[in-house]
């Protein structure tokens, strides 16, 4: 196994990450009692504090509960966070997810378009500058990365200005959605062009102060989402026949 | 004559995270209400420890969980300082509650009304789709419950929190479930306003209750989104007449 041994704050965030994959994987099953932080320690080649301090992460993004003498398990899936950053990378990663896309564009499509309307009634001038200035960022970068930044940054803006703080966490679903559809991004040619038409509609009917325009505007660019899913996919299956008959 | 406590590690350990945990209440209450503003750089340990009247294990034991909380941070030769709003993990159970206890009630009310009438009518949609025989099980079984505890408050609030989650769950979405888990404090709040004073209408309001639940039961999608959208709006009826009897 790995040495994670770095030192520094970086170590207890690895152990974290090794420990909270296995859990998202099902390695260790919900409810299952957890190897004792010596184990661990061994395991990972880090001192006792360290595996404490990851156990602790682990516990305030709800995968395991932990109590004196009994020790840690894995906690049951309804309390996992995965609306934390972390959680929902090793979500995402986890194999049998073929359906993690679609539920996130399915969640995205109940909370995006009413929270685009809300945005184009209650948005104040600093707030709709911060929507127009990630909007001309995404049409300006020059590398996919740039790009992609910007859209988060796009997409928290319009969450930010519908003046909701509850909304404010869901912030994280987007983000992951968007790196995984990034990470598809060159297989279909026109696509860049076309999603960066989408999102100035989202931008003009806001500075409008148009609910229902932005609305229909983010339901557009969500269904242009969808259906680029549903293609690459059907391009990896082809991929993959074709890499099954070589 | 006092006894000699037996020295057990285990014990002086679960003294410490005791200490911890109610520190970390002080503290994130006081965070969160402002009284160390966004950026502001914590006193130091030797002052915490003399404030508090705790151990350094207990300090750090605080500092961390308010770290993972999003609250704080700590900086090599700086200290712990107090992050900006935006890293804080509203929907954190306690962070929320913290939060709950400091802002104006209709306000925070307001916000979660309207994120709920966002996401419960589609989920009740969704639900008539997607339901499993065990779902129309727990619905109906919470339903049972609002009914026989129609006079008890506390138990009707819990069955009433427990039917609404029962839908969301029976949409299979897993990140609608997170949800529906991380948003139980704001809900309890809100429950526990839109049942007091209500006492006139409340057997109108478990009929609608079962009605949405029969349209799921029945695979209506459509049905059960009209029927959760007119049960959410009186909701919201019901709260603020129960504000107005308060006040």
């Amino acid at each position: 196994m790995s040495n994670l041994n770095r030192g520094g704050s970086g170590a207890h965030a690895a152990v974290a990450e090794s420990i909270g994959k296995r859990i998202v994987n099902g390695v260790y099953s919900v409810g299952s009692i957890l190897p004792n932080e010596a184990d661990w320690s061994a395991e990972f080649g880090v001192s006792r504090s360290v595996v404490r301090e990851a156990v602790k992460m682990l516990t305030a993004k709800g995968l395991l509960t932990s109590r004196p003498r009994i020790g840690s398990r894995v906690a049951p899936r309804q309390r996992w966070n995965l609306l934390d950053h972390n959680v929902l990378a090793w979500y995402a990663e986890a194999p049998g997810q073929s359906q993690f896309l679609a539920s996130l564009q399915e969640f995205r499509h109940i909370f995006e378009p009413e929270a685009a309307a809300m945005a184009a009634r209650k948005r104040t001038e600093a707030q709709m500058e911060k929507i127009s200035t990630a909007c001309r960022a995404m049409g300006s970068a020059e590398t996919l990365s740039e790009r992609s930044i910007a859209d988060v940054a796009f997409h928290n803006a319009i969450l930010e200005a519908a003046g909701n703080e509850l909304l404010l966490p869901l912030g994280s679903l987007i983000e992951s959605t968007l790196d995984r559809l990034f990470l598809m991004i060159n297989r279909v040619a026109g696509q860049l062009r076309h999603a960066q038409k989408l999102h100035e509609d989202i931008e003009v009917a806001i500075r409008r102060g148009d609910p229902k325009a932005a609305r229909q505007a983010v339901r557009a660019l969500l269904e242009n989402s969808d259906d680029y899913i549903a293609r690459v996919q059907e391009m990896n299956q082809i991929h993959d026949t074709t890499e099954v008959a070589k | 004559m006092e006894r000699l406590r037996p020295i057990d590690p285990t014990a002086l350990l679960f003294e410490a995270s005791a200490a911890a945990s109610s520190l970390v209440n002080m503290l994130g209450r006081e965070i969160v209400a402002g009284v160390y503003k966004e950026g502001a750089v914590l006193p130091n340990e030797a002052a915490m420890l003399e404030r508090f009247g705790i151990s350094r294990t207990a300090l750090r034991e605080a500092y961390s969980k308010l770290t993972a909380k999003g609250l704080v941070q700590a900086r090599p030769r700086v200290g712990t300082s107090v992050r900006p709003r935006v890293h804080w993990n509203m929907l954190d159970h306690d962070v929320l509650a913290w939060h709950l206890q400091i802002v104006p009630v209709d306000e925070i009310a307001t916000d979660l009304y309207t994120l709920r009438r966002m996401i419960e009518p589609a989920a009740a949609e969704l639900a008539a789709k997607m339901r499993s025989d065990d779902d129309v099980k727990n619905i109906s079984e919470a339903l049972s419950d609002m009914r026989r505890h129609a006079t008890e408050e506390a138990a009707l609030v819990e069955a009433d929190f427990r039917f609404h989650v029962a839908i969301l769950t029976a949409t299979h979405n897993p990140f609608i479930n997170a949800f529906s888990s991380l948003i139980r404090a704001a809900m309890l709040t809100v429950f526990e306003m839109s049942w007091r004073g209500a006492e006139v209408i409340k057997d109108q309001r478990l009929k609608q209750h079962e009605t949405v639940g029969d349209a799921i039961r029945d695979r209506r999608p459509a049905r059960a989104r009209r029927l959760m959208e007119d049960l959410l709006e009186e909701s919201i009826e019901d709260a603020r007449n129960a504000d107005i009897g308060d006040g």
